[in-house]
């Protein structure tokens, strides 16, 4: 589907697919419904030191999927990462 | 994230169209005005504007918290504009009306700052950034230990980060990923090129400070800082590296226009998708760095964090 090869979940073996398994369980966790690795995650896949970078980006910010959506704060958590990618004219 | 905060429809079509006229608390606003500087023009932030938050209740452990945030979201925009990541069936509908932005990125992106490719902006007169700083923290000791040992000196970005010590071993792997190529398909020559012609795009004094030096490593001699600076399409370039920096150079502030075609040019010069996955990977860790850089104001170091094994 993208402009690189990636490897899908079922295809992943070793450290990728345990990374793809733990980015699965931190969104599932946070959102509280079951998510699939986000095809996100798979972009940098044939070189998995990326992919597991990403992966450890995520649990750091999110606490290990503890607070996805908390909003508490006067501003929630993630919310001005959320702004980059608003005004990043992102399509994803 | 949209719905859950703004349950009015016509409020969330009004923020993606026009933030600044939408009716929202003030802190929300000011976090979309820091997402925008930090998405399109991070080397016009200034500390007045770090001030401005400041003064609406928001302390500096939490504006470190902005700051790798949008770190963090800015690697994952450019992975996924580069890589051309189709949206997944489960995106929720706030992710797919993103796109509506792009006219007015464009737009302002075009019509601020020099031209793309000028100098870097002068390095910051701060101490070591705008944010408060508090190197007595035992994390903070640790990730400077670690710096010493390997760069022989603790880079100012480690210090800006001290109040949010947590985050010290994704900037440690962040920085080891751009040392070198990971892959083998890029060659080493190639990956200086990427990071030299980022920093220019980005106007990072703070990234030039080793980009430079990671390029004076790789082809001592070479005037190829001075190139990446003006309009290197002048220049004589192999094949390959004209292909890749022209995807770097899309990459850094226009990913979204990368379309199957730029990493298609790659393969036709003999690379694969593996060196095109580095390319984007460089441009965005580095990208995202030198952009949380601008946006606390880190004074640029003194010396490059090249490892001393190199």
């Amino acid at each position: 589907m993208g402009f690189v090869r990636m490897i899908e979940e079922g295809e992943a073996t070793g450290l990728l697919a345990e990374n793809y398994r733990l980015v699965s369980e931190r969104y599932s966790h946070g959102l509280g419904f079951h998510l699939p690795t986000p095809e996100l995650y798979k972009v940098s896949s044939i070189v998995p030191a990326y992919t597991h970078a990403l992966s450890e980006s995520q649990r750091l910010l999110t606490g290990d999927g503890q607070h996805y959506c908390e909003s508490d704060a006067a501003v929630p958590r993630l919310f001005a990462g959320f702004c980059v990618a608003a005004l990043s004219a992102c399509f994803h | 994230m949209l719905p859950q905060l703004y349950p009015d429809p016509q409020v969330v079509q009004q923020l993606l169209e026009d933030f600044e006229a939408a009716e929202i608390p003030w802190p929300h606003k000011l976090a979309w005005r820091f997402g925008k500087r930090f998405a399109q023009n991070s080397w016009e932030a200034t500390q007045a504007q770090l001030q401005e938050l400041r003064d609406a209740g928001i302390d500096d452990a939490e504006i470190l918290r902005w700051a790798e945030g949008a770190c963090v979201q800015t690697w994952w925009v450019m992975s996924a504009d580069g890589g051309g990541v189709a949206l997944d069936e489960f995106t929720p509908s706030s992710g797919r009306v993103v796109g509506l932005g792009r006219e007015a990125y464009e737009a302002e992106t075009l019509r601020t700052g020099a031209a793309p490719g000028a100098s870097p902006s002068a390095p910051s007169q701060a101490r070591v950034a705008w944010v408060e700083v508090d190197l007595q923290r035992t994390e903070y000791g640790q990730a400077a230990a670690w710096a010493e040992a390997r760069y022989g000196f603790v880079p100012n970005f480690f210090k800006a980060f001290s109040l949010r010590p947590q985050l010290y071993p994704r900037h440690q792997r962040a920085l080891e990923l751009l040392e070198a190529p990971v892959s083998g398909s890029l060659s080493p020559r190639q990956h200086a090129l990427v990071r030299a012609l980022v920093s220019q795009r980005n106007r990072s004094a703070y990234g030039a400070v080793t980009s430079r030096a990671l390029l004076e490593r790789i082809a001592p001699g070479e005037p190829l800082w001075q190139r990446l600076g003006g309009d290197y399409t002048r220049h004589p370039w192999s094949a390959a590296e004209r292909a890749v920096l022209d995807f770097a150079a899309k990459m850094a502030l226009t990913s979204y226009k990368v379309t199957d075609k730029d990493p298609a040019r790659l393969r036709e010069v003999g690379l694969d998708d593996a060196a095109t996955v580095e390319v984007i990977n460089v441009v965005s860790i580095q990208s995202s760095i030198e952009r949380a850089a601008h946006m606390l104001g880190v004074a640029a170091d003194t010396a490059p964090l090249l490892a001393r094994k190199a």
